[in-house]
């Protein structure tokens, strides 16, 4: 396996458009690397730079200390896993998992040999003598994951591998490419749009938006401390809750509503004009002395309860643990976790840290 | 045939390690041979570089001519190990080929699992082929039509086309197909002999010689190639479905291809 190292890269197509911009990571062998961000972002781009199926229009790229930069794909020693599949229809399992290797007139008897060994893996052992027009989807991406897997890559690279999936194969999935993940102790990047695989999956997120890296950190880091608050909206589900407002005699005031802050909390706010509180839609708790909070709607997931009401006339949703039944327009009190909230700048958007 | 092999005759097998010795070398003088031709041309490439990098006059140019020797390098080095690898897989005598075909190990066992019996695919299309070229060789000299001459018409037509779907069968080592390749086989043989053999005789049809003998090398080939197939076929079928039945307690594949009926 390999380490990857990512140097200044920026893709500017021919007709101007600015895809990725000074995108900068080291990634350690054996790492689990997603990029996740909303379409458009740039991480797919990034991944085919990776790829060699895009120029790299600046920076450099190294795999195992070797500058790739100007290689064709061919000759990286990488894997990748396509969105669609793309396996060849005509072909069973058996050819599609082997092909590449008879490409490189390796030993049959070898060839099948890793063949066997991959199938068994990825439990295709018995879809081996199959075309793809006989199999799940789940089973045709892992037909597409053993045909990475018995190249021996350095480096895997998945592009979007379980969009085309239903949800319940796609949990199945996730799990499936985790535990490979662990066998193999492989390099894999890995691009998707649902930050509920990048928290899953990653032992490092990167999350993108608009061409640039936001903030890059383990999927705790990137839950618990956003570095700003395009990531805070964008990973956890439901979205975190913002509450805009201004400083006022010690506390935020939000439309009215007097949020207490504390001195550590006032301190971060020195000088800036307008403030943005977050929080995450499970930290508050049921507080008599709390704040005023309207109910619109409440949705039942089973274990859990999202409660969409309004507080500090700001729409918002809280999720609490158990089915709760409360009435349209009936109101309740909530108090907050400051160590728990965030505070963000308004205007930039960015974080705001001691 | 039997699938075991015979005990080895000692005289038989000296005979048999003198020539695997011999083969042995030959492939490594060959190696040797290619090794040094690599060595020569690396260091070719290298000093050709070494001098181009030498006089690069920025430092972004030596990176990038150091990047284009690297890469010829590793082209280089890809291109001979495939050939040495190539030169190490041919170091077989014909002996021990014959010998993995006709008693192949447990690996190759399996592996027939999933490879196609593409000689016996591609010898059924080259019976209809050469059926067909020795039908057009038979008709293009014809003066006399008959009855006889729409029951051969006929016969040619179901006989490409069962040819095919044997084919078909025969790809995957179905043993009950190698029954139907025999019968075509003696069918294209005998087919000469019932047709060809006396329209050539009847003065009226006026044959030339020439299209008698091509069309009997055609049939020939045919019924040969269809005899060879039925005959490979229903042995290495057999050697297939015994190792499946052999699998099938441990391995459900293996069952359910037995099932699908090899």
């Amino acid at each position: 396996m390999a380490t990857v190292s990512l140097q200044h890269l920026q893709k500017i197509y021919d007709t101007g458009n600015l895809a990725v911009e000074d995108f900068n990571m080291e990634i350690q062998d054996g790492e689990f690397i997603v990029l996740v961000g909303p379409s458009g972002c740039g991480k797919s781009t990034t991944l085919r730079m990776i790829a060699g199926l895009e120029g790299i229009t600046k920076g450099k790229m190294l795999i195992d200390g070797n500058d790739v930069t100007e290689k064709a794909s061919k000759d990286r020693d990488i894997a990748m896993v396509f969105q669609n599949y793309a396996l060849y229809g005509n072909m069973t399992v058996y050819q599609n998992m082997a092909f590449s290797l008879i490409l490189r007139k390796e030993n049959p008897e070898v060839i099948h040999n890793k063949v066997i060994a991959a199938a068994k893996m990825l439990r295709l052992y018995e879809q081996l003598n199959k075309k793809p027009s006989a199999l799940s989807g789940g089973q045709r991406q892992r037909v597409a994951m053993g045909r990475s897997i018995v190249r021996n890559p350095k480096v895997f690279l998945f592009d979007e591998p379980l969009s085309n999936l239903d949800a319940q194969l796609r949990s199945s999935m996730r799990r499936e490419i985790k535990i490979l993940h662990n066998k193999l102790k492989a390099t894999m990047i890995y691009v998707t749009h649902d930050q509920t695989e990048a928290l899953t999956l990653a032992d490092r997120i990167v999350v993108m938006s608009m061409g640039r890296v936001q903030q890059i950190g383990t999927p705790y880091e990137i839950y618990n401390n956003p570095n700003n608050m395009f990531v805070a909206s964008f990973i956890g589900n439901p979205p975190t809750n913002f509450f805009t407002g201004k400083i006022q005699d010690g506390c935020l005031n939000i439309n009215g509503t007097m949020i207490k802050l504390r001195k550590k909390e006032l301190d971060l706010c020195n000088g800036v004009e307008e403030i943005t509180l977050g929080i995450r839609p499970e930290r508050v708790f049921a507080d008599e002395n709390g704040y005023p909070v309207k109910v619109e709607l409440v949705e039942h997931l089973g274990q859990f309860s999202l409660i969409h009401c309004v507080m500090a006339k700001t729409k918002c949703v809280f999720k609490v643990k158990g089915w709760i039944d409360l009435a349209e327009g009936s109101e309740f009190k909530v108090g907050l976790d400051l160590d728990k909230c965030f505070l963000f700048d308004n205007e930039t958007g960015q974080r705001l840290r001691g | 045939m039997s699938e075991n092999a015979k005990q080895p005759n000692p005289q038989k097998e000296m005979k048999l390690d003198k020539k695997r010795e011999k083969k042995h070398v030959s492939i490594e003088k060959k190696i040797d041979r290619e090794n040094a031709a690599y060595e020569k041309k690396t260091n070719a490439l290298k000093t050709k570089y070494s001098s181009k990098i030498e006089s690069a006059k920025t430092g972004q140019k030596e990176e990038h001519l150091e990047g284009q020797k690297n890469d010829a390098l590793r082209k280089l080095d890809s291109k001979h190990s495939r050939k040495v690898e190539k030169l190490k897989r041919s170091d077989i005598i014909l002996r021990d080929r014959y010998q993995a075909y006709v008693h192949p190990n447990d690996l190759q066992k399996d592996m027939m699992r999933y490879h196609r019996n593409s000689l016996g695919h591609s010898l059924c299309f080259l019976a209809i082929a050469v059926g067909a070229l020795g039908f057009c060789f038979t008709y293009s000299h014809l003066s006399v039509c008959d009855f006889s001459t729409g029951v051969d018409i006929i016969f040619n037509i179901i006989f490409m086309l069962v040819t095919f779907l044997t084919a078909e069968k025969v790809k995957v080592y179905n043993v009950k197909s190698s029954f139907a390749a025999m019968i075509l086989g003696v069918l294209e043989i005998l087919h000469f002999v019932w047709y060809t053999i006396p329209t050539y005789s009847n003065a009226a049809a006026q044959m030339p010689t020439w299209v008698f003998i091509a069309t009997l090398v055609c049939y020939i080939i045919g019924g040969i190639s269809l005899l060879f197939v039925g005959v490979t076929n229903y042995y290495r079928g057999t050697i297939l479905k015994n190792y499946l039945k052999q699998q099938a307690a441990t391995d459900y594949s293996a069952a359910l291809e037995l099932k699908g009926g090899k």
